[in-house]
């Protein structure tokens, strides 16, 4: 589904009073689940979620937003706001929701959701000190927020952002006393169904529902979350009833018992090469790299139900991505026109021979490290030469981010991208298809042309230049080489209800669970 | 007996120094946490805000002296990624740390002690051939294997014990299992070799002359003479289970300074990093020190020197 | 302390006689364990040396129709008979390949940090004072220091490779034998032996290379042996961080971290190179155990043939 709809309404003021889909007739319980991921959170501030492993207890649960994306459709919609309107190129104004309180008592006003988008924007200081928040990489340039009476709020942006809407879904609203200190909170307080009731670092989180809930109030009383590293392990804690919910289930620890449910966040796996090195500035290299990899092959091989061949780098929700493109014009697995064009560029003088690094990193996906051997053996097979370089965080991003210091070598990179956001700008600008870009291993000037004006544009004309774009770049450049759709694996417990969306990879709503029995 | 703690406490002191200074020069040739706190988009700005607030962009001495002057003072500063202080951060873990590796150097010890007691008292016989074989085995069976297996046997398919976590009684008996393999091994083999040699030296011959039975002697002559090497051996393997037992941390989602420890690593926490290595390097200095005075104790020959 | 109630051992008893000698081959050939393990041993140092050259071409090529092949099965040639790994390649070749990684990383790393840490802790033992307090301190440190924290010091200095794991875990392995040789260095230093070379003039090389090195040698060995198996896993925790070998390199301790995602579902990929790791520690041990039984009878351990008195003295 595209989001360019949603997009289109985002100009006018979308005037809807219903509140975000609730499950139907929930009836409280005093039941009580235990959740098992895989990562322990970092933080519990309004102003870290954006990693998931933060967002996964704290979004939707503890806070609300003031607009939520639909997980149904990907439309931009109310929640703490209840409407918004554009005033002029540069100004906006949300009309808050009444009534909301929060954990604390405090009353939800203009000022607390102001106090919250300035705190995280990029260098945002209080009391003199420097805050440094998560969600700021949400916000490219700062916005400036402040409260025009009790319930409107006026946001100021530096440039034209027809998204505003749709990053402001990012900003998770605390009360106002975490909002006036530079200190990251530990007692989080926010507006949503589930208050906080303590946190045991290493140990467990757990919440309670919260009875002054402006919505519904859901089914699931108390929630204790725990980290458990292994995926086996999260898979047998739903098997003996140790836990009622477990994510990033591998496909080996799958049951086909109706348990395993699975759900595709727009993820996708992506191999880069690297267009300013050798031998990789032919881009008949880059382009035979794509026809060299048997992703109809490998991807359902080694992966199983955990993903899908894919031969762009967005998912299918997010307006960059192009509809058709995969039977049409996509370089899908061809060994000899790869070959065909090796030869071409060497016969021009390209080094093809030089030998490059394949670089991925242990925990890139789950069983990462076999599909980059399968893809080794690709492109030896066609005559390049790889080496698999499979590094630490830190070392991998080496290879990741420009600038690429000089001395370093030619490189394919394996990445795992998200963008549950729907809007393609959060993976094209500045970060992997601009000259300037942050993770952009290429630099052409059309499609810099594209992708800023489509920045600038709305609706259907925005997703046009996205996919325009793209186009370029994974046919003509050839720098973005889709390899497979991430397909997530979630277990539930006997009796446990729970349908998994895009957003749940970021966002389970304890309040969507139901209980069977 | 008191200028000999004191002595060993100031030499401690001087080591944990040594450790610091060592461990933060290098954490810091590993790369800045400043990539790895922010998703991939963010830009450079971003990050240099970032560093500022954590004070990573002044100079690497400054840096240092910064938290020289504070750690003197018990202020080892706020984790990067926790919300909470560093000390605090590494001082949580090691109530469980303490209690698993004092679980699994008693068992471990204990059985040791019998099934090499029992090898050196049948030596060359079957019995002895097929204890030996069995600890030299398990202590070479890979750790994450051990757990993954014995989750799946004990936990999901014989519901005996939980799967992970930290909680009830029945939850330290895969995770103390798991860690005593290792030590069982080579505690077992330790307790034979030194019962062998005192069992065959004089005055083991001379008790048996004087007509004790040889349970008694094995139980109170031999086995007091051979502790001195068991306790040696022991007390090296419970110095390196404190900083160790990392598997067990991942698999079983046990608290552990180890385990902690390589999570700073990682994610270059370098205030928790440095913490831990304080809390562990005290933690492992006193855990010397009690081996000795149990030296002195099991055998008053033993001079404090 | 005086040694001799708590150490019996007297250098006469340690040192080899030329009737122990004899009996070597004898005592060897008594025990079949002793046998199976020297065989075990030479057979993998031969695939070691040879598997590479003649089989690293079948060894690495992925068949993906063959992945998870199940073990005991001839249809796909013996080369299958222990199976297919993850992307279908034959585990028995797999094994074979990894059989010289695994034994150049178990022999150059430990050989390092046990040679280091040997020659260190004799010195530390021998003059004490000032010299063994200060080299101890160094020891600590080192022991202190987080092996996964020195893992990307080098990592960050290198390129992965397997040269970085046997330095990585050479050095931090260092401490435990430089304790335990110092610790019998301290010991022997006061046997009266030691101090009749030093009476008669010896110099400080000669006595601790001559008189007090060959008696603690054995425990070292010992030791060394015991590491191997550690090693060779710990190197898999090096490279699942990405800091270790890179593939197609493989070794066992790797086979065996690839393994365990499957260990429901393909018990086989991991429980094959898990059980020659453990054949292999298991065949280092017992055959030092009988070379240190051959060399010092109150050691008498396991596999020496049972004394007997009567005839047992008759050449």
């Amino acid at each position: 589904m595209n989001i360019s709809a949603g997009l289109k309404a985002l100009g006018l003021a979308a005037l809807m009073s219903t509140a975000v889909a609730q499950t139907a007739m929930a009836e409280p319980t005093d039941r009580a689940i235990t959740v098992a991921l895989a990562v322990e959170l970092d933080s519990l501030d309004a102003c870290d979620t954006q990693p998931a492993q933060n967002a996964n207890i704290a979004r939707g649960n503890i806070y609300e937003s003031l607009t939520h994306v639909s997980p149904v459709d990907g439309k931009v919609e109310p929640l703490l706001a209840l409407s918004w309107e554009q005033i002029d190129d540069l100004t906006w104004e949300f009309k808050l929701r009444p009534d909301v309180k929060f954990h604390d008592g405090s009353s939800f006003t203009a000022e607390v959701a102001a106090a919250n988008i300035n705190r995280s924007q990029p260098g945002a200081m209080i009391e003199g000190q420097e805050i440094a928040c998560l969600n700021l990489t949400q916000f490219p340039e700062a916005v400036k927020a402040e409260a025009v009476d009790e319930l409107t709020l006026r946001v100021t942006t530096p440039k034209v952002d027809p998204i505003l809407p749709l990053r402001l879904s990012y900003a998770d609203i605390g009360n106002l006393a975490t909002q006036q200190t530079a200190e990251k909170t530990t007692n989080p307080v926010g507006t949503g169904p589930y208050q906080f009731v303590e946190r045991i670092q290493g140990q467990h989180v757990k919440l309670t529902r919260f009875d002054g809930y402006w919505g519904e109030s859901p089914e699931v009383r108390d929630v204790t979350y725990v980290y458990r590293a292994e995926p086996s392990v999260r898979a047998g804690m739903i098997q003996t009833g140790e836990a009622q919910l477990a994510t990033a289930i591998s496909a080996q620890d799958a049951t086909d018992d109706g348990r395993t449910v699975t759900y595709k966040d727009n993820r996708i796996v992506i191999a880069r090469p690297n267009s300013f090195k050798e031998p990789f500035k032919d881009p008949r290299v880059r382009q035979a790299v794509s026809h060299a990899i048997d992703r109809e092959t490998i991807v359902p091989a080694l992966m199983g139900i955990g993903g899908n061949p894919w031969y762009q780098m967005l998912g299918p929700q997010v307006n960059g991505y192009i509809p058709g493109f995969d039977e049409t014009e996509a370089l899908r697995y061809d060994p000899e026109k790869a070959k065909e064009l090796i030869a071409a560029a060497k016969a021009d003088g390209a080094p093809v021979d030089q030998e490059f690094v394949l670089v991925t990193r242990p925990d890139l996906f789950p069983g990462s490290d076999e599909v980059v051997q399968a893809i080794a053996q690709g492109l030896q097979a066609v005559g390049l030469n790889p080496r698999i370089l499979s590094l630490e965080n830190t070392a991998w991003r080496v290879y990741l981010r420009q600038p690429f210091p000089e001395d370093q070598e030619g490189s394919i990179i394996m990445i795992s991208h998200d963008n549950t956001s729907g809007d393609a700008t959060f993976s094209f600008s500045g970060n992997y298809a601009t000259c300037e870009g942050r993770n952009s291993a290429t630099c052409n000037p059309e499609i810099d042309r594209l992708v800023f004006e489509a920045d600038a544009a709305q609706g259907e004309e925005r997703a046009r230049l996205y996919q325009e774009a793209a186009r370029i770049m994974y046919v003509e450049e050839s720098t973005m080489i889709g390899i497979a759709e991430q397909v997530r694996l979630m277990m539930l417990g006997e009796g446990i209800e729970y349908e998994p969306n895009p957003l749940s990879g970021i966002e389970i709503r304890i309040a969507d669970i139901t209980f069977s029995d | 007996m008191l200028a000999f703690i004191r002595g060993r406490l100031l030499s401690g002191l001087l080591t944990i120094f040594g450790v610091v200074v060592l461990v933060f020069f290098l954490a810091r040739l590993t790369g800045s946490p400043i990539d790895l706190f922010f998703p991939e988009g963010a830009t450079q700005a971003q990050l240099e805000s970032f560093s500022r607030a954590h004070g990573l962009d002044r100079p690497l001495l400054e840096q240092f002296w910064v938290f020289l002057s504070n750690a003197a003072r018990g202020d080892f500063g706020m984790s990067i990624w926790q919300q909470r202080p560093a000390l605090q951060a590494a001082l949580s873990e090691m109530p469980a740390t303490l209690m698993l590796t004092f679980l699994a150097m008693t068992v471990s010890v204990i059985i040791a002690v019998v099934l090499g007691t029992i090898a050196a008292a049948f030596r060359f016989r079957l019995v002895d051939r097929i204890i030996t074989i069995l600890t030299l085995a398990t202590g070479s069976i890979p750790h994450f294997w051990f757990a993954l297996v014995s989750i799946l046997v004990f936990a999901i398919i014989l519901r005996l014990v939980p799967t992970s976590g930290a909680g009830n009684w029945q939850s330290w008996i895969l995770p103390v299992a798991t860690v005593s393999l290792g030590p069982i091994g080579i505690l077992t083999q330790v307790t034979r070799g030194a019962m062998i040699e005192v069992l065959s030296s004089g005055f083991v011959r001379n008790a048996r002359a004087r007509g004790f039975g040889s349970t008694r002697i094995l139980y109170r002559h031999a086995l007091r003479n051979a502790a001195l090497p068991i306790i040696a051996v022991a007390g090296d393997i419970a110095a390196g289970m404190v900083n160790g037992a990392i598997i067990v941390s991942v698999v079983f989602a046990f608290p552990g300074i180890g385990k902690a420890i390589i999570g700073a690593v990682l994610a270059r926490d370098f205030p928790v990093l440095q913490a831990c290595i304080v809390v562990v390097g005290i933690a492992v200095v006193l855990l010397n020190l009690i081996i000795d005075l149990i030296y002195v104790v099991v055998d008053p020959r033993v001079r404090l020197s | 302390m005086k040694g001799e109630d708590v150490m019996p051992q007297s250098s006469g008893q340690q040192r080899l006689s030329w009737f122990q000698r004899s009996e070597r081959w004898q005592m060897f050939t008594a025990s079949p364990m002793v046998v199976a393990s020297a065989v075990w041993l030479a057979f993998i140092v031969l695939v070691a040396v040879l598997a590479p050259a003649l089989v690293a071409e079948r060894a690495n090529f992925q068949n993906l129709s063959l992945r998870f092949f199940p073990p005991f099965q001839i249809e796909q040639g013996i080369e299958f008979i222990l199976g297919g790994d993850s992307l279908g390649r034959p585990i028995l070749l797999q094994l074979a390949m990894g059989a010289q990684t695994s034994m150049i990383i178990a022999f150059f790393a430990v050989g390092i940090s046990s040679l280091i840490g040997y020659a260190i802790g004799l010195v530390a033992g021998y003059f004490g004072g000032w010299v063994d307090n200060s080299l101890l301190r160094i020891a600590d440190i080192l022991h202190t220091v987080p092996s996964m924290l020195l893992a990307l010091v080098v990592l960050f200095i290198l390129e992965p490779s397997i040269f970085n794991v046997i330095i990585v875990l050479g050095i931090t392995r260092i401490p435990v034998y430089l304790r335990t040789a110092r610790a019998q260095t301290v010991e022997i230093r006061e046997r009266t032996f030691v101090e009749v070379a030093r009476s008669m003039g010896a110099s400080h090389w000669r006595i601790m290379t001559r008189e007090i090195a060959p008696l603690v040698f054995p425990t070292i060995r010992t030791l060394a042996v015991l590491e191997v198996a550690m090693v060779i896993l710990a190197a898999a925790s090096l490279t699942f961080l990405g800091i270790g070998l890179q593939r197609p390199d493989v070794d066992w301790g790797m086979m065996v971290a690839d393994g365990k995602t499957y260990l429901k579902t393909a018990w086989f990929v991991a429980v094959f190179p898990g059980v020659v790791i453990v054949l292999t520690a298991l065949s280092a041990s017992i055959l030092s155990n009988w070379l240190r039984a051959v060399e010092d009878p109150t050691q008498n351990i396991l596999f020496a043939r049972k004394p007997k008195p009567s005839r047992g003295k008759a050449p």
